[in-house]
C-alpha cells in the first residue's frame, strides 16, 4: 500500500514540473490509477514521489513522507526504491541505457547484483509473458517507438516490482504501439501489480483504471472510481485537461472548397541504405493549395521520410513537385518548404524569440526587421516573450516560436512532424487553431500526426501512407471519414473485444 | 523538511562526466583528423581543437560541483590515446594537468567562472602532451636523414635543431587556445545556458 | 529463450578472444612499437607486431581494411625516405617527419580498431568488471558508449535544421560554432538528465557488486596471445639491456 503524508514540493528549478501542496491520499495494492490533469497540475511530481526520484534526484523542498508499506521512500536512498518501483517515462528514447535490447531487459537486475542464472530465468520469463521474442537481438536505436516503450517495460517488469509508475508513457505512440502497452498493463493488473499511470490521453485505458484521480495546481480536485469517471461529458473531461474517447464526426467535411492550383508530387522515391526494396513510392500524388493535409499512417510506413523527402532534407529522393507552374527538385524545395520538427530543440538557436523569428528568413533583409517579427509574434500570441531566451519557455510556446520561424520564413509550404505529441487538450486547441489561422493565409500545411482530435480540428485534406505508398488520399467524404474512424478506432475494437 | 546532498561522486555525476567526455573525444578526434589531413596544420591541431573545444567543456566545468570529475574524462582521454598507439604522454600530462584544474576549481568554490577558464586552459596542455612525440619523432628522422646526405645539409639541419622553441611553442598554442576558447565559451554560456535557465 | 546474452564462447566475430587478452594486444602493440627502436631484433619483433592486425582483418573477411592498412604503412615506409633529401628542413620537420612519426602509430591503431570492431559493448563492460575496476570506471565509460551514437544522431538532426534556416555556413564561422553547438549541448543534457533519472530507478547507485551476464573466461588461445605479449615485452627488455 502506498501512503502519501501531507506532502508538499516545491523544485529547486522551477523548469522541472508544477509543484504539489499538501497531498495526502492512499493507494491499495493492486489497483490501477490513472492520474490526470493539465500539464504542470503536479501530476507528474507525484509520480516522482512515489518512485523515489524525489528527493533524491530533483533536488527541492520536501515537506511529510512517503510510504510504500514499511518502506520511506523519501528518506531512503533512490536504488532501495528501486527494486520496489519501476518507472517508464515518456520519452522512448532517453529512456535506454544500454544499445542492445537483450541487455536492456537485464540491466536493472545487473545493477541489483543478483545472480546469473536468477537473471536468465527473469529474461525468459519476461520476454514470454510479454511476446518480446521479435525484439530480442536488436539495436535500439533503430526500434520504433513503440517497440522502445515495450523494452522499457519489460527492463523494469525484469524487477517484478510491485508497484509501476507509468508518466505519459503513450505520447509518442501511434494506435498499434498504444494497443501494445495496454495489453502489458493488462498483463500488470492481471499479476495483482499497482499501475499508476499519468495521462492526457485516456481512451485506451478504458476497461483498465479503477480509479482516477485529478489534479488542478498542485493539489487534488477530484478523486473517484474510474466508471464515474468515463459517464463524464466531453466538455468536462476537456476542463480537466484530458482528450476525450474520440470521435471523429466532428470533422469538418468541407466539399468542394475548390482551390486554384495543387501541389503535385511525381515520381518520388526514396531508399535506405540497407533496405531491399524503396522505402517511399509515391508515383503521383496531387494536394490541393492552401488545404490542411493530415499525413497518417502507422510508425514505420514511411510519413517521416515522406515528410523530409517534401521538405528537401533528403538527398537522395528522387522525384518532383510540381507547385504553381514551378518544378522542384529536391535542393530546390528547401526553399520552398519549412519543416517544424517533433524534437522542437533542435531548430532553437537563438538568445531571444525575436532573434529566432528573423534568423535565416526573408523579414531580416526588409525594411523593418523587427516591427515585422513582431508582427509574426504577435498572430502567435509570442509577443509578450519576444526578449525571452526559448529554452526559457514550456515545450508548448517552443512550439509557437518554431511555427513563427515557419511563418517569418516566408515559404509557402509548412510541414508539422507530430505537433501535438504529449500536449494537454488546451494545447492542442491552441496549436490547431494557429494551424487553422495560417490557413487562411494561402499556405500548404502537411501535419503528420497520430493525433484524432488535432486532426477533427483543424485538417481538410488527407493522405494515408502504407508501406512507403500513398493508399488512400481526398477530402472528407463520407468513405473516407468512416475509414479514418476504423483507423483511430482500432484501440477502441481491442477494447470491445477484451470487455 | 528534507534536504539532500551527497558528498561523493553519485551515478547522475557519473553519467554527466560520460556524457562530457563522450562529447569531448568525439569532438577532439574530429578536429584531429581535419588539421591532420591539411599539410602544415598538423601543428596547429592542439590550439584548433583547444579553442573549439571550449564551449562543450565550459558547459561541463560550469555544472562540475565535485572534485574527480575532470580528472575522469582527462583519464580516459588519456587512456584512448595510448590504445590508439599515440603516446603516453598525454595520459602522463594529461592526468597532472588535470589535477591542477581540479585544484583550482576547488579554490573558486566550483563557482567561479575565470578561474574555470584558467582551468580549462590548463588541461588543454595536458592533453595534448602527445605533441612531444611528435616533435621529437620528427626531429629523429630529420637526424637520419641528414646523417645521410652529407656534412653541408647536417650542418644546416643542426641548425634548425637549435629551434628549442618549437615544442613550447606548441604547448603555448594550446594554453592560449584553451584561453580563448574558454571565454568564447563563458561568453556562449552566459548568452544561452544562464540566460534560459538551464545553468 | 534464444538470446545472444547465454554465449559464452567468444566467436569468431570476437576473434574468439576475450577482450582482456585483446586489449593486452593493444597495449603491447602500442609499448613495443614506441619503446623499441627497430634495431636488432627488434626489427623482426616489430614487423611480426604490424602485420598481426592485417592477418587478424583477413580472418574476419575485412578484406579492404587489411589492404588499406598495408598500402598506408608501406606508404609511410618508404615515400617520405624518398622526399626528404629533396625538401627544406623546415618542410621535413613540420611534415614529413610527422607522416614518419604517423607510422610508428600505424600497427597500434589498426590492432585498436580490430578491437573495437570484435569488442561490444557488453563485453567490454564485463571485462572492466572482471579487472575490479570502480563504479567511477565502468558508469562513465559505458555511459561514453551510450551517448556516442546520440551524439550523431542529435549532430545530424541539427544539422538538418540549420541547412533548413540557411544559417551557420563556414562564412561566419563564430555563428556556426554557437548554432552547431548550443543546441547540441542543450538537447544532449536533456537526454542525459532523462537518462539518468531513468538509470537511477533501475538501481544504477546501488552498492555492492554488479552482475555481469557475460561470462568471460581466459581460454587455451587467451593464454598463448598472453605468453606472446610477454615474450614482446620480454625481448624488448632483453633487446635494450643487451643490445640485442
Amino acid at each position: 500500500m502506498i501512503k502519501i503524508d501531507h506532502v508538499s514540493f516545491v523544485y529547486d528549478q522551477a523548469e522541472f514540473g508544477g509543484r504539489i501542496e499538501d497531498i495526502n491520499l492512499t493507494i491499495e495494492d493492486g489497483r490501477v490509477v490513472l492520474l490526470c490533469g493539465e500539464s504542470g497540475s503536479g501530476k507528474t511530481t507525484f509520480t516522482r514521489l512515489i518512485n523515489g526520484l524525489i528527493p533524491s534526484y530533483y533536488e527541492g523542498e520536501l515537506t511529510g513522507e512517503v510510504y510504500i508499506d514499511d518502506l520511506c521512500v523519501s528518506r531512503e536512498p533512490l536504488y532501495k526504491t528501486a527494486a520496489r518501483v519501476g518507472s517508464v517515462f515518456q520519452n522512448p528514447k532517453s529512456q535506454f541505457y544500454t544499445v542492445l535490447a537483450d541487455t536492456e531487459i537485464v540491466f536493472a537486475c545487473e545493477n541489483l547484483g543478483m545472480p546469473r542464472e536468477e537473471i536468465l530465468s527473469r529474461f525468459d520469463e519476461t520476454v514470454s509473458s510479454m511476446h518480446i521474442e521479435k525484439l530480442l537481438g536488436r539495436n535500439l536505436f533503430r526500434m520504433s517507438g513503440g517497440e522502445k516503450q515495450r523494452i522499457a517495460c519489460a527492463s523494469v517488469d525484469a524487477l517484478r516490482p510491485d508497484i509501476l509508475v507509468l508518466d505519459e508513457p503513450s505520447s509518442n505512440l501511434d494506435i498499434s504501439g498504444i494497443r501494445d502497452l495496454r495489453r502489458i498493463i493488462a498483463l500488470w493488473k492481471q499479476a495483482g501489480k499497482t499501475v499508476i499511470i499519468c495521462e492526457h490521453r485516456l481512451s485506451w485505458l478504458k476497461g483498465l483504471a479503477d480509479r482516477v484521480i485529478v489534479f488542478d495546481s498542485g493539489r487534488v480536485s477530484e478523486d473517484l472510481p474510474a466508471e464515474a469517471f468515463w459517464l463524464r461529458t466531453p466538455e468536462e473531461l476537456h476542463r480537466a485537461g484530458l482528450r476525450a474517447p474520440f470521435a471523429l464526426s466532428a470533422i469538418k467535411a468541407d466539399p468542394a472548397a475548390d482551390s486554384s492550383g495543387s501541389l503535385v508530387f511525381r515520381g518520388f522515391e526514396y531508399k535506405y541504405k540497407k533496405a531491399s526494396a524503396e522505402s517511399l513510392h509515391i508515383h503521383d500524388l496531387a494536394v490541393p493549395e492552401g488545404s490542411v493535409v493530415a499525413v497518417l499512417g502507422d510508425n514505420g510506413a514511411g510519413k517521416s521520410t515522406f515528410a523530409r523527402c517534401l521538405c528537401g532534407l533528403e538527398k537522395k529522393c528522387s522525384g518532383v513537385v510540381t507547385y504553381q507552374g514551378k518544378n522542384y527538385k529536391t535542393k530546390d524545395r528547401i526553399d520552398l518548404c519549412y519543416m517544424v520538427m517533433q524534437d522542437v530543440n533542435h531548430q532553437l538557436f537563438a538568445q531571444s524569440v525575436l532573434e529566432e523569428t528573423l534568423l535565416g528568413s526573408a523579414l531580416a533583409k526588409g525594411e523593418n526587421p523587427e516591427a515585422a517579427a513582431s508582427e509574426v509574434l504577435e498572430k502567435l500570441d509570442l509577443l509578450e516573450y519576444k526578449e525571452l531566451h526559448p529554452m526559457s519557455l514550456s515545450g508548448g510556446q517552443r512550439q509557437r516560436v518554431a511555427i513563427a520561424s515557419a511563418v517569418a520564413s516566408g515559404r509557402d509550404v509548412i510541414v508539422y512532424d507530430e505537433p501535438t505529441s504529449g500536449l494537454d487538450y488546451r494545447h492542442m486547441k491552441d496549436v490547431a487553431g494557429y494551424i487553422g489561422r495560417l490557413a487562411g493565409t494561402g499556405r500548404t500545411q502537411f501535419v503528420i500526426t497520430h493525433d484524432a482530435e488535432l486532426v477533427a480540428e483543424c485538417c481538410d485534406y488527407y493522405v494515408f501512407i502504407k508501406d512507403g505508398n500513398v493508399v488512400r488520399s481526398g477530402r472528407w467524404n463520407g468513405e473516407d471519414v468512416d475509414f479514418i474512424s476504423a483507423y483511430f478506432a482500432d484501440e477502441g475494437k481491442e477494447q470491445a473485444c477484451r470487455a | 523538511m528534507t534536504r539532500t546532498q551527497s558528498r561523493g561522486l553519485t551515478g547522475k555525476d557519473l553519467m554527466t562526466a560520460g556524457l562530457f567526455t563522450a562529447v569531448y573525444l568525439v569532438g577532439y578526434v574530429v578536429i584531429s583528423c581535419i588539421c591532420g589531413v591539411v599539410p602544415f596544420m598538423a601543428m596547429t591541431m592542439q590550439f584548433f581543437s583547444s579553442l573549439l573545444l571550449g564551449i562543450p567543456m565550459m558547459l561541463y566545468f560550469a555544472k562540475i560541483k565535485k572534485f574527480g570529475m575532470v580528472l575522469i574524462t582527462y583519464t580516459a582521454n588519456g587512456l584512448l590515446m595510448i590504445l590508439l598507439g599515440l603516446g603516453a604522454y598525454s595520459l602522463l600530462f594529461g592526468v597532472i594537468c588535470a589535477l591542477i584544474a581540479e585544484f583550482i576549481l576547488k579554490a573558486g568554490n566550483y563557482k567561479n567562472f575565470n578561474l574555470a577558464v584558467l582551468a580549462y586552459a590548463i588541461t588543454c596542455i595536458g592533453a595534448n602532451g602527445n605533441a612531444i612525440l611528435w616533435v621529437s619523432g620528427s626531429e629523429e628522422f630529420l637526424a637520419k636523414t641528414a646523417a645521410s646526405m652529407g656534412q653541408e645539409y647536417l650542418d644546416t639541419v643542426v641548425g634548425y635543431f637549435s629551434n628549442w622553441w618549437v615544442m613550447p611553442a606548441i604547448f603555448l598554442s594550446a594554453f592560449i587556445g584553451g584561453l580563448l576558447g574558454g571565454f568564447i565559451g563563458k561568453k556562449v554560456l552566459r548568452k544561452h545556458f544562464v540566460r534560459s535557465g538551464v545553468l | 529463450m534464444e538470446t545472444v546474452l547465454r554465449n559464452t564462447r567468444p566467436g569468431r566475430k570476437q576473434m574468439f578472444l576475450d577482450p582482456r587478452s585483446k586489449l593486452a594486444l593493444c597495449l603491447t602493440v602500442f609499448f613495443v612499437t614506441l619503446a623499441g627502436d627497430g634495431m636488432g631484433i627488434m626489427k623482426y619483433v616489430q614487423v611480426v607486431l604490424a602485420v598481426i592486425p592485417i592477418i587478424f582483418f583477413l580472418i574476419l573477411g575485412k578484406v579492404w581494411l587489411s589492404v588499406y592498412y598495408t598500402a598506408l604503412y608501406a606508404f609511410s615506409m618508404t615515400v617520405p625516405y624518398l622526399l626528404a633529401p629533396h625538401l627544406p628542413p623546415v618542410v621535413n620537420l613540420l611534415f614529413t617527419g610527422i607522416i614518419v612519426v604517423s607510422t610508428q602509430m600505424i600497427p597500434a591503431m589498426s590492432m585498436f580498431c580490430f578491437l573495437v570492431i570484435t569488442t561490444s559493448v557488453p563485453e567490454f563492460v564485463a571485462a572492466m568488471d572482471r579487472m575490479h575496476m570502480p563504479r567511477v570506471v565502468t558508469v562513465p565509460v559505458s555511459s561514453m558508449f551510450r551517448f556516442f551514437p546520440t551524439i550523431a544522431e542529435e549532430s545530424s538532426a541539427i544539422r538538418d535544421a540549420m541547412r533548413q534556416r540557411k544559417t551557420g555556413s563556414i562564412r561566419q564561422p563564430m555563428e556556426m560554432m554557437e548554432y552547431r553547438f548550443v543546441p547540441l549541448l542543450m538537447s544532449l543534457v536533456s537526454i542525459g538528465n532523462d537518462l539518468s533519472a531513468s538509470a537511477l530507478t533501475r538501481g544504477l547507485d546501488a552498492p555492492g557488486k554488479r552482475t555481469s551476464v557475460c561470462v568471460l573466461r581466459f581460454r587455451a588461445v587467451d593464454i598463448l596471445v598472453l605468453v606472446f605479449c610477454a615474450a614482446a615485452v620480454a625481448l624488448l627488455i632483453a633487446s635494450q639491456a643487451f643490445g640485442l
